[in-house]
């Protein structure tokens, strides 16, 4: 039951309505705030790396925090939890926990299967959610807005600057690497290599949950150590001319915000527990989805204004935010068992894109020569003339396009092949 | 100590870690191993080792 409501379509309308509010909210949040900011002289390069960099993925972020404070609660002895032993604090999952606390009796079986089932859905939505709006960014998103951008410009291509991939593509590419390095289960996936069962989906400790927040201050110093004009034009706001009510609206559109999360990780229980879909599923199939669009319209506005460059960098930019900061700040609070799909399919699927875009963005010409020599001596002179022209970083419309096929290769076969989170 | 100097030693830092914890998992048998929570320690110097390498080198190209 959600709210009152037990039907199956008034769950759905309150889980769609949720969602709605958790991205719209964020948004309130980001632009009262930032107005506030401004009006009270904070600097545009402190306002980017603050409420900028985190207000982007402030849905995933709301959602991770309330998911694992849930997590912690359902163990019915929050507190406890962080009474064993230190090694096992940090390095162990929140079933090794609660374990430890049935074994000390400080809570019984019956409460610990309980919270062992909150921990793997909580923990498959919220990851899901995560990973997924990523995946819709970098492909669907990203297509559309170098689609859009090639359109605008008529244009027949889109050119990057070095400067974007080196300083916002490639991270994004090792934020996602990281992430799926520390969600493997690194003895399962030796045990595969030597003959052993498929069992490589480990758990994100509050450790791992240090190491992505860690990793996420040093690409925040990085950034403003290097960057300092471009974080400038980030945070491009009028700034507030009723400071007081501006910042209640951004308290309330916070609050609006915490208990969308809340309401939504309701129904991502009972939708669980109604039609069997897997918690990641459901996560990658709503929120993902959803909470690309304000980035895909932030973008393409950007676009239409000729700053192509922060247009892209706050796209990219919530990738690199939402697995190390959000999934690193809810790891740190109550650990999360990954779900098999995630290392099977989102993340290696996210990171060889990646991957394979960036290193063909600077092989292009390489390619493009390598390739013209054999056709010149096939006697296609036209196709090697087409062929030499190839330039690195730029992407044509039918590349732009090629990404958003990726996206519908990546959602059929997530919702055909990977439909379980825990085997 | 200059800023690439304190990139260097954190990541030779790393690498040393590195060789620790892989030569134990070699050298004990797998429950000892988990015990030690090696295979974790493993993931997370891995990651923080991308990381600082990551940022290191663009910090060389930018």
């Amino acid at each position: 039951m959600v709210l009152g409501f037990s039907g199956t379509i008034p769950i759905a309308l309150i889980g769609i309505l949720s969602i709605i509010l958790l991205v719209y909210g964020a948004e309130v949040v980001v632009s009262k705030m930032q107005a506030v900011a401004k009006s009270f002289g904070v600097s545009e390069v402190v306002i980017a790396m603050t409420i900028v960099a985190v207000g982007t993925s402030l849905p995933e972020l709301a959602l991770h925090v309330i998911g694992s404070f849930n997590i912690l609660a359902s163990s019915g002895a929050p507190l406890e939890l962080f009474t064993v032993h230190l090694p096992d604090i940090l390095l162990g999952s929140h079933l090794n926990a609660t374990q430890e606390l049935v074994k000390q009796g400080a809570i019984n079986a019956s409460t610990a299967a309980n919270s062992t089932e909150v921990y793997r859905e909580t923990a498959g939505a919220v990851l899901g959610a995560n990973i997924g709006s990523d995946v819709v960014q970098q492909t669907l998103v990203l297509g559309l807005v170098i689609f859009s951008s090639a359109l605008l410009a008529n244009k027949h291509s889109f050119r990057f600057s070095r400067k974007f991939l080196i300083r916002d593509y490639a991270p994004m590419m090792g934020t996602t690497l990281i992430t799926l390095i520390l969600a493997l289960n690194l003895e399962g996936v030796i045990s595969f290599l030597t003959g052993g069962p498929l069992n490589v989906s480990g758990t994100i400790t509050r450790f791992d949950g240090m190491v992505l927040v860690g990793s996420f201050f040093l690409y925040m110093i990085y950034l403003y150590t290097t960057r300092k004009e471009e974080l400038a034009e980030q945070g491009d706001t009028e700034p507030s001319k009723r400071p007081k009510i501006d910042f209640v609206h951004g308290i309330l559109a916070m609050a609006l915000v915490l208990v969308s999360a809340e309401i939504f990780l309701r129904v991502v229980e009972v939708a669980v527990e109604q039609t069997g879909l897997s918690g990641s599923m459901i996560g990658v199939a709503s929120v993902g989805i959803v909470s690309a669009f304000p980035e895909m319209i932030t973008a393409i506005s950007g676009l239409r204004h000729g700053s192509e460059g922060v247009s892209l960098g706050t796209l990219i930019g919530s990738n690199i935010t939402n697995p190390l900061f959000a999934i690193g700040t809810g790891a740190l609070i109550s650990t999360y068992a990954v779900p098999r799909p995630l290392v099977l399919w989102d993340l290696p699927m996210e990171t060889a894109t990646a991957g394979v875009m960036l290193l063909y963005m600077f092989s292009k010409e390489r390619i493009g020569n390598t390739l013209a020599r054999p056709a010149r001596k096939a006697g296609l002179n036209a196709v090697a003339e087409k062929l030499e022209e190839t330039e690195n970083r730029v992407i044509s419309i039918a590349g732009a396009l090629l990404l958003v096929l990726l996206y519908v290769v990546y959602i059929y076969v997530r919702f055909n092949y990977f439909q379980y989170d825990f085997a | 100590m200059n800023v690439n100097r304190a990139f260097k030693a954190a990541i030779a830092l790393e690498l040393i870690t590195l060789a620790t914890i892989v030569s134990g998992i070699i050298m004990l048998d797998s429950s000892q191993a988990r015990a030690w929570r090696l295979f974790e320690l493993l993931g997370a110097n891995m990651a923080s080792l991308i990381t600082t390498f990551g940022v290191y080198k663009m910090r060389q190209m930018t």
